[in-house]
């Protein structure tokens, strides 16, 4: 199996076992569709011809993912079925399911490594810039509110009055953020710079959501630490079989394929993280890979 | 030449690029990537002649909690109530205040009226 295909395999199995896992497929079952949808002539569509084909073609693509049928196919149709339902409903709009069924339609379409750099360059362009451009992420505004009124960051209070000036800590937290946003942007369309991006990203979310105890967008970091191994796997083409490709979640695996020991931590924290918050993914992985899981993690070494 | 393959990757990160454009210009901040570019809490009122809509029934119209967190653009949650109160609710004639304080400024209101 060559490393685009495994990448494939690898990266369109937990991206759907993520579907499931936070909820996103129950969420789209359990709702009547079409309801506001973005494009108005959805809405012509009656309901139940159209929850029957999203369903028929979610069962279908799932599986076809899950059990290897017709891998490119499936992935693109999982992927469009996931938009389209997007889009016939405005409610069920959320950044991190649309970065799914991109990188879904990716997968289909035929990716390598510089088009996954490219689709994560244009996420964090997006969201660098909107940020750039927003008088509340300079004035202080955005982060002291986030960190006092909604998550109660710990520490957040305490460094605010050490240092001088109005909102002088939640500024510097701005600017740091669209910086890293926009850095993340270029750096991904750069080849030369190597796991660099990866590493910052993973540390850039893992910060925010260690900072936040798991409240801000798990599935976000989720989402994007699986982008990234698919990028080192893609990038990486040490690993020749399906078998190889799953024990990188283990500890075992990563250290006999060399990975450093950066990629160790922030894949075994990314999948930490992701499943201590989602207990399904943990049953549903746990299922498909075939593993003791309780082997993933070195946490008796 | 160009294939199809290219014509689909053409037309996926195009979009996107367009998108990310076109969200500058828009209230609404949808499919150009911005999660959590400002913090919202709301409340929102519904009342339909004189009876005024319980939290389950605003939920059940909206499909957004009566109350609540948007982690997103609140022109987003606009546009939600406006879309609905101008296509399925439209016979209903509904009044809706929303209540809201973006980013730990002032609370503010908009508001539908028939």
């Amino acid at each position: 199996m060559g490393t685009n295909t495994l990448t494939s395999t690898i990266g369109a199995r937990v991206l759907v076992l993520g579907l499931f896992g936070f909820g996103f497929v129950p969420e789209l079952l359990r709702n009547d569709l079409p309801f506001l949808p973005f494009i108005g002539f959805l809405d012509i569509i009656p309901s139940r011809i159209f929850e029957l084909c999203v369903r028929l073609l979610l069962i279908t693509s799932a599986l076809g993912l899950l059990f290897n049928i017709r891998l490119k196919t499936s992935s693109l149709l999982l992927g469009l079925t996931i938009l389209g339902s997007i889009l016939a409903c405005k409610p069920l709009y959320s950044t991190s399911i649309t970065l799914i069924s991109c990188m879904l339609i990716l997968i289909g379409i035929g990716h390598n490594g510089l088009l996954l750099r490219l689709q994560l360059s244009i996420v964090y362009f997006g969201a660098g810039l909107n940020k750039l451009l927003d008088h509340d992420w300079w004035s202080g505004s955005y982060f002291n509110f986030f960190a006092t009124e909604i998550f109660h960051l710990p520490f957040y209070q305490s460094i605010e009055q050490l240092l001088p000036g109005h909102l002088t800590f939640a500024k510097i937290l701005g600017i740091t953020t669209i910086c890293i946003e926009l850095a993340l942007a270029v750096l991904f369309l750069i080849r030369r710079s190597g796991n660099i991006p990866m590493l910052l990203g993973i540390l850039f979310h893992g910060f925010m959501l260690v900072w936040t105890r798991g409240e801000l967008s798990v599935i976000y970091f989720y989402v994007m630490s699986i982008i990234y191994l698919m990028i080192y796997l893609n990038e990486n083409q040490r690993k020749n079989n399906l078998e190889n490709a799953f024990v990188i979640w283990n500890y075992q695996g990563i250290k006999s394929i060399r990975l450093t020991y950066e990629h160790t931590v922030y894949l075994s924290f990314a999948l930490y993280i992701g499943i201590s918050k989602a207990p399904k993914i943990y049953n549903l992985i746990n299922c498909f890979t075939f593993e003791n899981p309780t082997t993933w993690f070195p946490v008796n070494t | 030449m160009i294939t199809l393959k290219k014509a689909a990757l053409i037309l996926l990160f195009g979009t996107q690029i367009i998108l990310i454009i076109l969200g500058y210009f828009s209230n609404t901040k949808y499919f150009c990537w911005v999660p959590y570019d400002q913090i919202s809490l709301y409340s929102i009122e519904v009342s339909v002649g004189n009876h005024l809509l319980s939290e389950e029934e605003i939920s059940a119209r909206y499909r957004r909690p009566a109350t609540g967190r948007e982690n997103r653009n609140i022109e987003n949650l606009i546009a939600i109530i406006q879309q609905y109160e101008s296509t399925y609710g439209k016979s209903q004639l509904a009044r809706v205040r929303l209540t809201y304080q973006t980013n730990g400024k002032d609370l503010r209101t908009w508001e539908l009226t028939p």
